[in-house]
């Protein structure tokens, strides 16, 4: 059989197989040896104006300039590649690497002119594998890390360099009723880099141990998730000013539910909460975020695509001192962002976004404000 | 934030899942272990009979297509006509018996997955009761342990019987050709049969083409929230180290419901657990092959109808 024949015979399987509707495809017809193959690769070009409002204390940041409103205008250039190697005994093996550069050119600082350049870059291994037809595990590997240069003052605030590194260990199991338990433990390690004028960037230095139980009831087109995790991080450069318990210690109950409906569009609704503790009373906090996800096709063969997450977040104590959260910044903030997006050419997307956020620095309660509006194009020269 | 970026993968994942996991489910409240099992098996026995049927009529669907070229080469214009009518009501009962075995097929999946959705109930319910302890007067340890070893045995053996993907509804096109001793009325018989394999392959193309705009369009819609999420997070601007892991997002394939790495191990693959991407690759190629086809069947056709009308 020759290899068009052979297209033919498997093309003459598909069409048919999906002609049944149920569309099952035999094993002869599905990849049986290992195999290795670029599943994305997406490259990223784009610009953007952004304006941002809060001149607040920052760590990373002791030069304050006197203006309380900033703008800028970013551009940036980003690849993502996501690769695998699958063998049908051996399990799974992905890596996928995303990273970029962004530069910026700021307008209204009185100090001086900065020009701030972002290079960041994420690496993830992952290795998945099935034990029997109902249970599977997967163990990661994710590197990250982040480089900025002549970092600006506020109100322009970025966040400062770090190295981080993350292992976890996951478990999943399918259990009656179609629901699918999943079970992860991680350890996570973030290290900033701190240049010698300002060494008080390593207080941000944090170490977490994450477990989380979720499952997931799949309803065709809908879906619900629920999951509760628990974290311990440990922040080895701050301490507590309590000798016989000098170094800070969190201990935090993250749980919540998502729902999600994917049909002629996507829908996901989601509700999370947090409570920090901690052996040192400035940062403990209670925390919740109400989350949607939208994306549906319009006229003209445009997608159009919202996300909107608004956290409320109340500290338990008052305090003098700066409460130092690196890590929790993220979940703190409240964002909005809608884009349209159409295919210029083949393998060409043009993106417009818009977008605003809220959120804190690095100093708990000092929140900054940025909203702007970017153009972008999405090459995947994979498809 | 992260949670919301490992549900979307789940999320999106499931969205490839179609109908049969719903329906099982609901059979889990509807259904018994006999009923089920009945639906089932007079499914799979009607989808039985239908194959060989089709089978049988597409030797006899070969058949009189030889003895229309043995009758074409012996010049016998009473024996070709003849052997031409009884080829065209063969080939009309092949392509119904197509379209049965097609939905056949589909209501043997449909039963299977309900089926297997019972016994997956029953196995669920037995090994609660084991787990619990016996009630007074109820059966013993080792006859719940023997009952739950049938029901999973049986549950095996349902899956091991998923319908093979064996034959094609894309089929290429039938040769007939120009013989020079056809008349007006064998060129026009020749060019209608030839015109009404160009209004299947169309029918075929128009669902092809349907099919693959459905997944270009979730595919546009899914890349798009991709990009929004990894732009917003990749500069770490809202979203910073210390917390759960980075963003990530759908992958358009794969099934929530089997565990991570489990898939790799069944020997069969459904489409819809492939990447969008690979699904709408693979409809583009059948698409392709069938205007081809239909261009083919086109040609001859116009070529049978000149043919015919010069005749005349």
């Amino acid at each position: 059989m020759t290899a068009s024949q052979r297209r033919l015979a498997y093309v003459a399987r598909l069409v048919r197989a999906v002609s049944l509707g149920t569309i099952w495809m035999a094993a002869a017809a599905a990849p049986a040896e290992s195999q290795f193959a670029i599943d994305e690769l997406v490259i990223t070009g784009g610009a953007s104006a952004e304006g941002y409002q809060g001149n607040l204390p920052a760590v990373g940041v002791p030069l304050r300039d006197s203006v309380e409103f900033v703008s800028a205008a970013t551009g940036e250039v980003t690849v993502l590649a996501d690769a695998s190697y699958g063998a049908a005994r051996n399990g799974a093996f992905r890596l996928v690497f995303d990273g970029g550069l962004r530069h910026f050119s700021p307008q209204g600082f009185q100090l001086r002119d900065y020009s701030p350049r972002e290079w960041v870059g994420t690496l993830d291994a992952t290795y998945s594998r099935g034990i029997t037809d109902r249970f599977g595990i997967a163990a990661g590997l994710q590197l990250r890390g982040r480089q900025i240069d002549d970092r600006p003052p506020m109100p322009l605030f970025l966040q400062p360099g770090f190295r981080a590194g993350r292992l976890s260990v996951g478990f999943d199991a399918r259990g009656p009723r179609g629901v699918l338990y999943d079970f992860e433990v991680a350890a996570d390690g973030s290290d900033f880099l701190a240049p010698e004028f300002a060494p008080q960037i390593r207080l941000l230095n944090r170490n977490v141990y994450r477990a989380e139980a979720g499952a997931t009831l799949n309803g065709g087109s809908s879906i619900l998730r629920v999951f509760v995790a628990g974290e311990r991080s440990e922040y080895p450069k701050q301490i507590t000013f309590d000798p016989a318990d000098p170094r800070r210690l969190d201990a935090t109950v993250h749980t919540g539910a998502f729902w999600t409906y994917q049909g002629t569009y996507i829908l996901q609704l989601g509700l999370e909460g947090r409570a920090n503790r901690s052996n040192s009373n400035r940062p403990e906090y209670d925390a919740i975020t109400v989350s949607g996800l939208v994306s549906a096709s319009l006229p003209r063969d445009i997608a159009f695509s919202a996300y909107v997450a608004l956290t409320a977040k109340q500290y338990l104590h008052d305090t003098n001192f700066a409460r130092l959260l690196p890590g929790d910044e993220a979940n703190s903030a409240s964002l909005a962002y809608i884009s349209l997006t159409r295919s210029l050419a083949f393998n060409l997307d043009g993106t417009v976004r818009a977008g605003w956020s809220r959120a804190e620095t690095e100093i708990g309660g000092a929140y900054y404000q940025r909203f702007g509006g970017a153009v972008l194009l999405h090459f995947r020269p994979g498809l | 934030m992260n949670v919301h970026a490992v549900c979307l993968v789940r999320v999106a994942s499931a969205a490839a899942l179609l109908t049969i996991g719903g329906m099982a489910q609901e059979a889990v409240a509807q259904g018994t272990d006999t009923e089920s099992e009945s639906a089932y098996v007079t499914a799979r026995s009607d989808y039985s009979v239908l194959l060989e049927d089709r089978d049988a009529t597409f030797n006899r669907y070969e058949q009189a297509l030889d003895r229309v070229g043995a009758a074409r080469n012996a010049g016998d214009p009473a024996r070709r006509d003849a052997a031409y009518a009884a080829f065209q009501v063969v080939a009309f009962e092949l392509m119904e018996l197509e379209v049965a075995v097609e939905q056949a097929g589909a209501r043997v999946a449909l039963r299977r997955a309900e089926y297997l959705a019972v016994l997956e109930a029953r196995e669920a319910e037995l090994l609660g009761r084991i787990e619990d302890g016996l009630p007074d007067g109820g059966p013993s340890d080792v006859a719940l342990l023997e009952e739950w070893r049938a029901v999973r045995s049986r549950q095996l053996e349902i899956q091991a019987e998923a319908l093979p993907a064996e034959a094609t509804v894309l089929r290429p096109v039938p040769e007939l050709t120009v013989d020079p001793r056809d008349g007006p009325v064998e060129s026009l018989e020749k060019a209608r049969f030839m015109e009404e394999q160009v209004g299947s392959y169309d029918s075929l193309i128009v669902d092809l083409e349907r099919q693959v705009s459905d997944l270009e369009r979730q595919l546009q819609q899914r890349q798009s929230v991709e990009d929004l999420l990894r732009d917003v997070g990749r500069f770490g601007t809202d979203f910073i180290p210390g917390g759960p892991p980075d963003l990530a997002v759908p992958d358009g394939g794969g099934n929530p419901e089997i565990p991570r790495g489990a898939v790799l191990q069944d020997p069969e693959v459904s489409l819809t657990q492939l990447p969008v991407a690979e699904q709408i690759e693979f409809l583009r190629a059948a698409r392709d092959l069938a205007i081809q086809y239909r261009d083919q069947a086109l040609r001859t056709a116009e070529l049978f109808r000149e043919r015919a009308e010069g005749m005349r």
